[in-house]
């Protein structure tokens, strides 16, 4: 086989044993990869109705067969499970070095099943894999596992770990990558640590063989040409100022950043944490993952007392959990908050919308100081840092944090004060200006993420082209159709930030022409674009069966009571509300799904899903 | 009639006063298309404008006191 590299690694930790197998051509073709092998396995293997800290969940960790080769931002993995936030499937993503690692060293996928005795790393050398004893690293942070294992394995191999987040099972640690990336979102962290997995480490050698390298090369000439003639007029954005200034202003002259809890959709204080003041007071470089020409990593350093650090980030989902959204104007205090997620291991997105969900409970007395310890106001980023810290270790009122904003709202009797889908908390977009952005957060197979269709692109800049953001009819059809394209995105192994602009067609009604190039002449596959897109619905297809199994309905793709009934008392996107059930209904029409949004018999033959 | 102007990131070296924002006078009744020529914002160079958080084409009046912020076209995170 060719981008893929046929071999997937199943890992029992109950048994303490490696055992790799061939990987199905026909299933490789039918899941593409990453996302869709993740659903494929799950599907297969896991019980949608198991515990998700239980032994019997299972844990995959799955690249693209374009990961690995030098096709723009081919770079990522998925990490797929049940997850403990939310009941629901993961899609956690991150791109860095450690996924072209895993291709390197020869596999496409590792299947990580049981629960280890006593905690354990997995080192996979060169394509032999063995588990060995990481009692030494329990309770150590990330930038210390990472070293450590470094040291005792080599200092060329790259590192994916859980920190004292993970091991403590808070719902919402992230796996961590290459010191700085994170796998963040739906407690990804969490299954790794209920399975006493400290970390994986990788090292590989060669390159992943191309089916047709001129056809590859061509295409990278013209692809890569046409970016940088591109950058030459005017620079990309996200490399000037990474996502943290590109999007701050974007969401903040829309009206929709998400500030004090989503009550507001501006925020006055925005400059002071948007990207432009990262780059004056705190960039030191840029960064790029594994064959990325955008570079929108931020390496920066704060000496400011009591907020010293340095690492990757804030990026803007971080940037807005910490900031607007907390109502913290101060960019030490979101950026310490960020560099202590990434040494603990934690979700940004949650963390901060966990915190700015208990200041709004505090503000409106539902929680007091006999719970919390101290008062939590809006606005103080020292507090901020210091809950930070308590819920990695699950100490004091951290412990309470741990368990995300929809318990947390729960126990204190208002639910509707978590701003949640599927109790995965919303990222950086409020949804009242952003109707098609609203529809994906209430029917992304994870719960509320702007990654399994970022309807920003088309809603709010016009890539690839403008449509009426604040248009509720018709808006389904997109959606539906973005939904299935990101599933590609998510499956072949790249980067949305290239891909939307770079390798798609320029319509309303997105089609991949340009991942169909790549993965043809990559794997040689000889994919048509129908059999393309085929794949991708199949695989959004196969997340709701999993999801439908494990009890979900209708009754989850819902968005909080804010978005759907209470529209802003002023600025741009003011007295607008998400249309939801409008959209919902034209939505499962679009999907072939029955009125509860089940997938049809009719529907999952079509897709080979019976 | 006077419109505030916010020129994001890159696009700042096209100000006046080569910061971020500034005011411009502009006649009353004009047009995005033609505060664009006002500042010889290079017709071949893509954009977003935006009127007080709203999309403009070029033909949209602008009225004193407009807030015009104009974007290179990208999105992510």
């Amino acid at each position: 086989m060719y981008g893929w590299r046929g071999r997937v690694l199943r890992i029992d930790l109950t048994r303490g044993e490696c055992k790799e197998e061939n990987l199905d051509p026909q299933v490789a073709k039918d899941y593409i990869g990453g996302r869709g092998l993740g659903i494929y396995y799950l599907n297969e293997e896991a019980d949608p109705k198991c515990d998700p800290l239980s032994p019997e969940n299972i844990l995959i960790m799955a690249a693209g067969p374009l990961t690995g080769t030098s096709a723009p931002t081919a770079a990522r993995y998925m990490v797929m499970t049940k997850g403990p936030l939310t009941g629901a499937v993961t899609c956690s993503n991150s791109g860095g070095h450690f996924p072209k690692e895993l291709k390197r060293a020869g596999f496409d996928a590792l299947i990580l099943t049981g629960r280890a005795s006593k905690p354990v790393y997995l080192w996979i050398n060169q394509g032999r894999a063995e588990l060995r004893p990481a009692g030494h690293l329990w309770g150590k942070i990330i930038p210390e596992t990472t070293n450590a294992l470094l040291g005792e394995t080599d200092p060329k191999a790259r590192v994916a770990c859980i920190g004292p987040a993970g091991e403590k099972l808070v719902l919402f640690a992230a796996i961590m990558n290459d010191r700085y990336r994170a796998a963040g979102r739906s407690g990804v962290g969490a299954v790794m640590g209920s399975k006493n997995l400290k970390a994986v480490v990788v090292l590989g050698e060669g390159s992943v063989p191309l089916a047709d390298k001129e056809r590859f090369n061509e295409i990278q000439n013209r692809v890569l040409t046409k970016f940088r003639n591109a950058a030459k007029a005017a620079p990309s954005p996200l490399s000037l100022h990474g996502t943290i200034g590109v999007m701050t202003p974007l969401t903040q002259k829309f009206g929709i950043l998400p500030t004090k809890n989503f009550q507001q959709g501006t925020f006055d204080s925005w400059e002071a944490v948007s990207g432009q003041t990262l780059t004056q007071k705190y960039l030191q470089k840029t960064v790029a993952c594994w064959a990325c020409p955008i570079a929108c990593g931020r390496f920066t350093k704060v000496e400011e007392p009591g907020f010293e650090g340095e690492g990757e980030g804030p990026e803007y989902e971080t940037g807005f959990a910490f900031g607007s959204l907390c109502m913290v104007d101060n960019l030490a205090a979101v950026t310490k908050a960020n560099y202590i997620c990434n040494d603990l291991g934690l979700d940004t997105i949650t963390m901060g919308a966990t915190i700015a969900c208990a200041m709004e409970l505090f503000d409106r007395g539902y929680i007091t100081e006999k719970e919390t310890g101290g008062p939590i106001k809006w606005g103080d980023g020292r507090k901020l840092i210091e809950l930070v810290k308590l819920t990695g270790y699950r100490e004091g009122f951290g412990n309470e944090l741990a368990e995300g904003s929809y318990r947390l709202a729960e126990r204190y009797g208002h639910p509707e004060l978590a701003m949640v889908s599927k109790r995965l908390e919303l990222p950086g977009y409020d949804p009242r200006g952003l109707q098609g952005m609203g529809l994906n957060y209430a029917t992304s197979p994870i719960g509320g993420s702007h990654c399994r269709a970022h309807m920003a692109y088309c809603e709010m800049v016009g890539i690839p082209k403008l449509i009426d953001s604040h248009e509720w009819k018709d808006k389904a059809r997109i959606v539906k159709i973005w939904q299935d394209v990101f599933s590609v995105i998510d499956s072949a192994g790249v980067c949305i930030f290239f891909t939307v602009r770079n390798l798609l067609r320029p319509e309303v009604e997105i089609f991949p022409d340009g991942i169909l190039e790549y993965l043809n002449a990559v794997t040689g596959a000889g994919y048509t674009m129908d059999e393309l897109l085929k794949a991708g619905e199949r695989i959004l297809n196969a997340e709701r069966m999993f999801l439908v199994k494990a009890g979900l309905s209708r009754k989850d793709d819902s968005l909080p009571h804010r978005l759907t009934h209470e529209g802003f008392s002023e600025g741009p996107a003011k007295g607008r509300v998400v249309h939801l059930e409008e959209m919902l209904e034209e939505y499962y029409k679009e999907r072939g799904w029955d009125r509860e949004g089940i997938p049809t018999e009719a529907k999952l033959q079509e897709l080979g899903l019976t | 009639m006077m419109i505030d102007i916010h020129l994001l990131g890159y696009l700042a070296r096209l100000s006046p006063t080569k910061q971020e924002k500034f005011k411009l006078e502009l006649p009353g009744g004009a047009t995005v298309s033609q505060l664009l020529e006002e500042i010889k914002f290079p017709t071949d160079l893509e954009k977003v404008v935006l009127v007080n958080g709203c999309h403009g084409n070029g033909s949209a009046q602008l009225a004193d006191g407009d807030e015009v912020s104009i974007f290179i076209p990208e999105a992510g995170g």
